[in-house]
């Protein structure tokens, strides 16, 4: 009769390490693969954001006021201009410009118009994933 | 008869005390198991939310009293500032402002839906190369070096 119980005991014991050790081993692996899965989200995030490549030709005209910014995408992957920034350095005022988000495939180009008034002013371009790029514009001049 | 209950009794006994040990021995196991899958969790968790924060420097204007760090948050994960180090000299929160554009208010946070901010330190900068170390709550450090004298 002991025999019997201390069997039951030593069965319910086995089965109860068995199940602890399976769950840890599971919950462990579930969370290497989530985490895994996050490195390489992020590093192909990384990636992309290094191929991003822009040429950005921009025309200033001082007497209407008026700034023409063509962006063509040259690099290997879609861009997204998310805002573009303008210190006017004379005011030392930093604004965003009214214009709306756009997204540039590869080989693609797209022109913005903004109206500014100033002469000296630094204006960046706001990609998606945090590349920026600065054209500047001294006396009403864009310098190369 | 006496031997005879006594041995039933002695029986009971020994089975009482092998559950209850058995059950403060499973308690103890399941609270140990616990602990151990909730410390690992909150590791892996951990680690992984530092990974998703992500914060670009796009532009910066600075005199000899403050610098204006224009950031961009390109990742996947509110962004809270912690501590700034200037130089090696941590700042007083009450020397930096995380801000919008339009200058609202951010309460040291950089959220997804406004990715966009100035971090706007008063520090007395002289001429030459500095550092800026901006430590986040999660424990990132991203760091940024500037020349007063010229936009970076």
């Amino acid at each position: 009769m002991k025999r019997g119980i201390s069997n039951i005991i030593g069965a319910l014991l086995f089965i109860i390490a068995i199940v602890a050790i399976i769950s840890i081993t599971m919950v462990a692996f579930y969370q290497l693969g989530t985490y895994a899965d996050t490195i390489h989200y992020m590093e192909s995030l990384e990636r992309d954001r290094l191929f991003e490549k822009l040429i950005v030709d921009a025309n200033y005209n001082i007497t209407e006021g008026t700034l023409t910014i063509k962006i063509t995408n040259s690099g290997s992957v879609v861009i997204h201009i998310v805002t573009i920034l303008i210190h006017d350095l004379d005011s030392e005022v930093l604004y965003e410009a009214p214009v709306s988000e756009r997204v540039i495939a590869p080989g693609q180009s797209t022109t913005y118009q903004i109206a500014i008034g100033a002469e000296n002013i630094n204006i960046i371009l706001v990609t998606s994933r945090g590349n920026s790029y600065m054209i500047i514009i001294r006396d009403g001049v864009v310098q190369s | 008869m006496r031997k005879g209950v006594s041995q039933i009794v002695a029986a009971i006994i020994l089975i009482v005390i092998a559950v209850s040990a058995l059950i403060m021995y499973i308690t103890n196991f399941v609270m140990y198991f616990e602990k151990s899958r909730g410390a690992l969790v909150e590791l892996f968790s951990q680690r992984k939310e530092m990974l998703l924060e992500r914060l670009a420097f796009i532009y910066s204007y600075s005199s000899d009293s403050y610098i204006d760090i224009v950031v961009y948050n390109y990742g996947e994960r509110a962004i809270t500032i912690n501590t700034i180090i200037v130089d090696g000299n941590p700042i007083d929160r009450d020397y930096y402002r995380v801000v919008t554009i339009e200058g609202t208010d951010l309460d040291y946070t950089i959220p997804l839906d406004n990715r966009l901010a100035i971090i706007s330190i008063t520090y007395p900068f002289p001429e030459g190369l500095h550092t800026i170390t901006i430590f986040t709550e999660l424990g990132n450090a991203f760091i940024y070096e500037f020349v007063v004298g010229g936009q970076v």
